[in-house]
């Protein structure tokens, strides 16, 4: 590495800002160099502690103010770019999980530059899974739309909140009685569903009447399982808003005084389950999506890295309603793939 | 009578409040039926100078309508000691200047005669069992949440009730869904509202504690009427379930086989 002036003024800047930081109280005092402690009676002359001492105290009340800057722009550069050493505290990256509808496609219209970035990215060493949450769709047909598209992918690698909760059923070994619309019951074939011990609700309006509700209200007040594949509030039909599955999860929990197990975004045990056939942990994963609550702040709250897109569902101002903040926040798909293949993958 | 604990309380009684469904009758097919020994039992309470008044969520029916089905059953019941949630209702509806959207059962319709409900600014929602469909829950949303000021009743919030074929959704559970989808708060008008009970002691002229409820919901009627300064006694028939004696808040003054036995109990001790 050139040693260029520049690097030797960012050294004096780090070393000066090592001693500025020194805390009074949570350190100094700690170790027996506080401000009260052995600097020696009035009038004796200052032993080499002492002197250190006041060195330090000097450089933080000179340097406090100046120091702000340099500060600012570092926070900033790391937010930004990820450096070297805090990319050291994270594995290499082995997955990247990617959201469907807002991200990789609008409707019918795949996001411009997206199917050539999905090939530059399966070029690297990652594994890749498409996740969404839908109610009504089954894997089939979303493969089908993608492939239509000019997509590069699997069937089997597409994983949605109804397989999250298949994946439930089965690992439960329970027999459900579903609650979901008939578009969606092939993804649960091969399920036993006589004598049900468990519940699952999707989006089903069909479904969601006097009689059907009472059924699965008696079979949770007899010990079912509640299994919700996500607690929308309602959604945009073309004739108006119209209720999601939420209000009727809310109104059985309350009916059998039980929670229900919700298995779509934003739940971390959605994206743990996207995860566990990969063998990767959410530390080695990144997720790409345009909802900045349900896509970024769920994966994060996970474990894994965010990127927000700007395309889909993104408003202005999106990425400053999550907690932490997206990872990323950028244009598009395409971009977000260049970030990953420059700077997640890590050295091996 | 569950013994043990003081029932020194029972020689204050002056006047009882007793719960409709799951303690007189239980509803289903046929309008239902008389529990055993329930018709005896107002009898003797209405024949030992106790002051008697009746409490129930029943909207499925107007109240009239209501006590004829329970006299038809043997009970010697009369309209004007009987309290529901719509009267109270329409009573608010007018005192606020309020125009309803209902979602109740058929059978209420004719107790809201006369109330205007063009241009709805609320909506209000009853045990209304089977026409609590998609499309109508759906309806009841839309204008919910088309209001400025979206303002959701709902005639008491129930979990369930017994019929004849089992437990079934009471108003409660779809009060609850609305206020999910809609982010709102429900007014509650019946059990347990402290309003509601207060109307009914101020009817019999009594203080709370010289009062006690009977009925066969831990929390609506035996914690609401607590909830008042009454005392509450909770009954094994109707929608009761052993769970209820373990419940982690509301602890009943008594636990008593059926309405037979707490009147037994209660005139013993007079």
């Amino acid at each position: 590495m050139a040693f260029t002036l520049y690097a030797l003024i960012q050294t004096a800047i780090l070393f000066t800002n090592a001693i500025a930081v020194l805390h009074e109280e949570r350190f100094l005092s700690k170790i027996g160099w506080g401000a009260e402690q052995s600097i020696g009676g009035f009038g004796d002359e200052p032993g080499i502690k002492a002197q250190l001492l006041n060195l330090i105290r000097s450089v933080r009340t000179v340097m406090r103010v100046p120091l702000i800057a340099p500060n600012v722009r570092l926070r900033q550069r790391r937010t930004l770019v990820g450096s070297k050493s805090m990319m050291a505290s994270r594995r290499a990256l082995k997955a990247v999980l990617i959201d469907l509808s807002g991200t990789l496609h609008i409707e019918d219209a795949a996001v411009p530059g997206a199917q050539e970035a999905l090939a530059r990215l399966r070029q690297a060493p990652v594994a890749v899974k498409f996740v969404t949450n839908t109610t009504k769709e089954c894997k089939r047909t979303l493969f089908e739309r993608l492939r239509r598209l000019n997509f590069d992918l699997q069937e089997q690698e597409i994983f949605t909140s109804l397989t999250a909760a298949r994946n439930l059923l089965e690992q439960r070994a329970v027999r459900p009685l579903l609650l979901v619309e008939d578009s969606a019951l092939e993804d649960f074939t091969g399920l036993e569903t006589s004598d049900p011990n468990a519940v699952v609700i999707g989006l089903a309006p069909d479904h969601f009447n006097y009689q059907a509700l009472n059924k699965a209200f008696r079979l949770i007040l007899d010990g079912a399982p509640l299994i919700a594949i996500h607690k929308a509030r309602y959604y945009k039909r073309k004739d108006g808003l119209a209720l999601g599955p939420g209000p009727f999860v809310t109104g059985l929990e309350y009916a059998t005084d039980t929670k229900a197990t919700v298995v779509g975004k934003p739940e971390k045990a959605f994206f743990l389950e996207a995860l566990r056939d990969l063998n990767c942990s959410p530390e080695e994963a990144v997720m790409i999506g345009d909802d900045a609550r349900d896509d970024v702040g769920g994966a994060q709250n996970a474990g894994m890295l965010g990127i927000l897109v700007k395309t889909g569902k993104y408003r202005p101002g999106d990425e400053g309603k999550i907690n932490p903040p997206p990872h990323l926040t950028c244009d598009s798909f395409p971009e977000a793939v260049n970030h990953i293949l420059e700077h997640l993958l890590g050295s091996k | 009578m569950a013994a043990g604990s003081s029932m020194e309380w029972l020689k204050s009684v002056k006047g009882v409040i007793l719960d409709m469904c799951g303690v007189l009758y239980d509803s289903g097919e046929g309008g239902g039926q008389a529990i055993h020994g329930s018709v005896e039992a107002v009898k003797r309470l209405m024949d030992s100078g106790l002051t008697v008044r009746f409490c129930t969520n029943e909207t499925q029916n107007t109240r009239e309508k209501f006590v004829q089905k329970l006299r038809v059953m043997g009970f010697d019941i009369s309209v004007s000691h009987v309290f529901s949630p719509a009267p109270a209702l329409i009573h608010i509806l007018r005192e606020r200047a309020l125009r309803p959207h209902l979602l109740v059962y058929d059978d209420l319709i004719p107790e809201f005669d006369g109330v205007d409900m063009s241009s709805p600014n609320c909506v209000v929602i009853g045990d209304a069992a089977d026409n609590f469909s998609y499309k109508n829950l759906n309806e009841a949303f839309r204008v919910l949440i088309g209001l400025e000021k979206p303002l959701l009743f709902s005639l008491g919030q129930g979990r369930y009730y017994k019929e004849t074929d089992g437990l079934k959704l009471d108003v409660g559970v779809f009060m609850k869904a609305l206020e999910y989808a809609c982010d709102v708060q429900a007014e509650v008008v019946g059990k347990p509202s402290a309003k509601f009970f207060q109307t009914v002691l101020n009817d019999m002229k009594l203080q709370p504690h010289e009062v006690v409820m009977i009925g066969d919901d831990l929390v609506n009627d035996v914690g609401g009427a607590q909830g008042c300064g009454m005392k509450g006694v909770q009954v094994r028939t109707g929608k009761y379930r052993p769970s209820d004696e373990q419940h982690p808040t509301v602890r009943a003054d008594a636990y008593v086989d059926n309405l037979a036995a707490a009147v037994d109990a209660l005139l013993t001790n007079q």
